[in-house]
């Protein structure tokens, strides 16, 4: 490998290739891996009869793609799980720590290996499946579909299986969660083959469009289950004292940018309806809001490490604000990604009025993405405010962060608990249950938007103090900063 | 001038308990200091905080003017750390090892092959480095962990319990090691139960115990802090009542008693006093056959300051 390139490779990947290309686990699990998959193409292919059937390509790559699954979505996945705990186990997390390495370089060092074992998963299927789009009966497009999707979703599932291995270092925790990894390989398994039974299996020709949109959506819910992760194993890696926070912020911010710009290229270049782009922009600004349930638990003050890096200009301290760790700044940041989505909207109808007409008012639309931000800000503003006095407590934020989805389910649930115990019968038409609000607004039939709005907006009074406090205490860092470097000077 | 580690005033607590309690010393350029303590004294507590992986509650610790709180990356740049369980990894090399490391302190290129063929070099670890660690001894593994911590060519060095462990043979190449170190201007502080090594490596010593620093200084300051007086161990052909009788009537000689087949006595008048006290008892006609002026060991000196508090 030329030293240049050389020198530019993480080094946890560079340390993760070279130990798994020596440990016991990928010698042997590789060769097996390829040689079962090779031993089962060969009894496939002897039951295949081409005269019977004309798409034998179909029957050949069903076995096949379950083998490539096993490995991608269950063994990659397991290994990234137990590179992850092998720094505790093997003692090196600290030495890592007092390196030049950052948590963020140590969680994607890991992801890239995992997507670099993968790959050479990948190469050991690439003869068998070029064999069965020669056998015929595949469509190239849905197969190639198929293959990306489940090379993502072994990222997505790795990045998870590193943020649950960092999780904990208790023996019986690590049991735990190594049980649930296994769990969510099978049932990721079984969702793949679902997938590919629908766009390949079945001809392209027969695929419906439902199933490109919940293939789409899939992909959707990979992208979060990836962001999740990764910001997940990067906050557990940091030095509490560090900044944690600004990185995984940015990347987030970012990504959502680019999600979002993803959905307006996609609905522009396919030229759907107005209400076509709401859809994406919610599910967007849903993933997004992911990485805010963490974001907004986090402890309100900054740490002597973070006051020191706030900018000394005055201006970009305002403006590095909600990139700044803190429960309230959080908010703030939560308020930027609505504005964002709120602009593509905009952009979207305005760009929808010279295609379509007939479609649902454009305040409706509005209404509609203000709501859903709306019902979002609430589960997030009301849970953080309660925690917000415990946040400097480790425990205390991971149980707001668990109480914020589990709160969202309560909503839901216990209104109707209410009305059955009143009324005899559970009523799930109310204002804290979004589904049956997005399905009425979806018929037109309106729905508790108002309700909702308002409630956001004391929930912002609410949190006004803390969002204060937070603008204060970076412009008080900033001040500080500014005093210093002048006595620097 | 500024010493190479400072630590000022640094306390950390872990709930109720006081890990370490306003602790405050410094080590110097070139200097070797052992740090000694009980088991939960805080030794490795204070260590970490050094090394910039716990944060204090109050205080601050200096390294070479780099403050671990407010420029914890430049501190790094500057510390080597081998912590009491040093981490290995399973199916890697010892090249691979240092590699990796020298890579995550940011080595690059030509460099970073000179200095891991340098640290395996004074490590004598050059001729083992296609061995994979899991294969190791202790003593090796110990080795490795040095060399790693020496990639970045620190100046100040923290080693924790680093002869933890070791057989004879390990732990005398260990002192060598460190006196290479020390003789290349690195400061050291190095924390270890074994008193015999530390005595022989140190320069100076720090005794802490239930997060107090007990007393820190060089060692014969320690020892004489600790007894002002010549203890002394005494034979005579005469037998022991006519050597305690002589010696009662000889200026400076204190506490006489009987001990064995001799006697032992305190004597204030340091090396001169003790020559003129055993030219005395010849003079008196006593024949000395072993008169041996007692040293206190760094062990006597350890239980003379802690008193075996567990927290």
């Amino acid at each position: 490998m030329p030293t240049a390139f050389s020198d530019r490779l993480n080094p946890i990947l560079v340390k993760e290739v070279r130990a798994a290309l020596r440990g016991r686990v990928f010698r042997i699990l590789f060769p097996l891996v390829a040689v079962v998959a090779v031993f089962v193409a060969m009894i496939n292919l002897m039951d295949l009869n081409p005269a019977r059937d004309a798409n034998v390509g179909r029957d050949f790559l069903e076995p096949i793609y379950v083998m490539l699954c096993i490995a991608l979505l269950g063994i990659v996945p397991l290994t990234a799980f137990f590179s992850m705990g092998s720094e505790w186990e093997e003692n090196t997390f600290d030495l890592l720590s007092i390196s030049d390495l950052r948590p963020r370089h140590i969680v994607f060092g890991k992801l890239l290996s995992a997507g670099i074992e993968a790959t050479l998963y990948f190469s050991a299927f690439v003869p068998l499946l070029v064999m069965a789009f020669l056998l015929r009966g595949i469509d190239i497009g849905a197969l190639s579909f198929c293959l990306l999707f489940t090379y993502l979703a072994s990222f997505a599932a790795s990045a998870l299986a590193l943020a649950l291995s960092s999780l904990s270092r208790i023996r019986i925790v690590r049991v735990l969660l190594l049980c649930m990894v296994a769990a969510g390989g099978i049932g990721l398994v079984a969702a793949a083959y679902e997938i590919t039974q629908s766009l390949v299996m079945r001809g392209a020709s027969s695929v419906s469009s439902r199933a490109w949109d919940q293939a789409i959506i899939t992909f959707g819910f990979m992208a979060a289950a990836l962001f999740l992760g990764t910001t997940v194993a990067c906050e557990r890696l940091s030095h509490p004292e560090e900044n944690h926070s600004t990185g995984p912020r940015v990347l987030v911010t970012t990504i959502y940018a680019s999600l979002l710009g993803f959905c307006t290229y996609m609905w522009f270049s396919l030229g759907g309806t107005a209400r076509n782009i709401v859809e994406p922009l919610i599910m967007v600004l849903f993933i997004a809001s992911l990485a805010h349930v963490f974001f907004v638990t986090e402890r309100e003050d900054m740490t002597h490490r973070v006051r020191r890096s706030v900018p000394a200009n005055r201006f970009l301290a305002i403006l590095a604000t909600p990139f700044l760790p803190g429960g309230g700044r959080a908010l703030l940041l939560f308020g930027l990604h609505v504005l964002m989505a709120s602009a593509v909207l905009t952009v979207g109808l305005v760009r929808a009025r010279t295609r379509s007409s007939g479609d649902l008012p454009d305040v409706v639309l509005f209404e509609l993405l203000t709501a859903f931000a709306a019902y979002l800000f609430i589960y997030l503003g009301v849970v953080s405010w309660v925690a917000r006095k415990y946040s400097a407590r480790t425990g205390a934020r991971w149980i707001a962060r668990v109480a914020i989805p589990v709160t969202f389910v309560l909503g839901i649930l216990l209104p109707a608990f209410f009305s059955f115990v009143v009324g005899g019968r559970p009523d799930f038409d109310h204002a804290l249950n979004p589904f049956v609000m997005f399905y009425n607004w979806s018929k037109a039939a309106g729905g508790a938007g108002d309700k909702v709005i308002v409630a956001a907006i004391l929930v912002g009074l609410l949190n006004l103090p803390r969002v204060v406090s937070g603008v204060l205490e970076v412009l008080r860092a900033s001040a500080e900063n500014r005093t210093r470097s002048k006595a620097t000077e | 001038m500024t010493g190479a580690l400072e630590v000022r005033g640094v306390t950390k607590r872990y709930g109720k308990l006081k890990a370490v309690d306003n602790v405050s010393f410094t080590v110097e350029p070139g200097q070797i200091v052992g740090f000694i303590g009980p088991n939960g004294a805080g030794k490795t507590t204070t260590m970490r905080i050094c090394a910039t992986l716990v944060y204090p509650d109050t205080g601050d610790v200096l390294v070479r003017g780099k403050s671990v709180l407010d420029d914890p990356r430049e501190v790094r740049k500057m510390l080597g750390f081998m912590p009491d369980s040093y981490g290995t990894y399973s199916n890697t090399t010892i090249w691979e090892y240092l590699d990796f490391f020298a890579r995550a302190y940011g080595l690059r290129g030509d460099a970073r092959a000179r200095r891991v063929g340098e640290v395996m070099e004074f490590t004598s670890l050059a001729p083992l480095q296609e061995k994979e660690i899991a294969s190791l001894s202790k003593g090796m593994k110990q080795r490795l962990c040095l060399a790693k911590t020496l990639l970045h060519d620190p100046p100040v060095m923290i080693l924790d319990e680093p002869a933890a462990g070791l057989d004879p043979r390990a732990r005398v190449e260990l002192r060598e090691l460190v006196h290479a170190l020390a003789g290349m201007k690195k400061s050291i502080l190095l924390s270890s139960h074994i008193l015999t090594e530390l005595t022989e490596m140190c320069d100076s010593v720090l005794v802490i115990e239930s997060g107090e620093l007990k007393a820190s200084g060089a060692l014969a300051d320690l020892k004489r802090k600790l007894r002002p007086t010549a203890l002394v161990f005494v034979r005579t052909l005469q037998g022991v009542e006519a050597t305690e009788r002589a010696l009662l009537e000889l200026p400076g000689v204190e506490r006489v008693r009987a001990e064995g087949e001799g006697v032992m006595f305190e004597h204030q008048g340091g090396p001169e006093g003790l020559a003129a006290t055993l030219a005395a008892l010849i003079r008196v006609g006593l024949a000395p056959i072993e008169f041996t002026p007692q040293e206190l060991d760094l062990e006597e000196v350890f239980l003379s300051l802690t008193q075996g508090k567990l927290q």
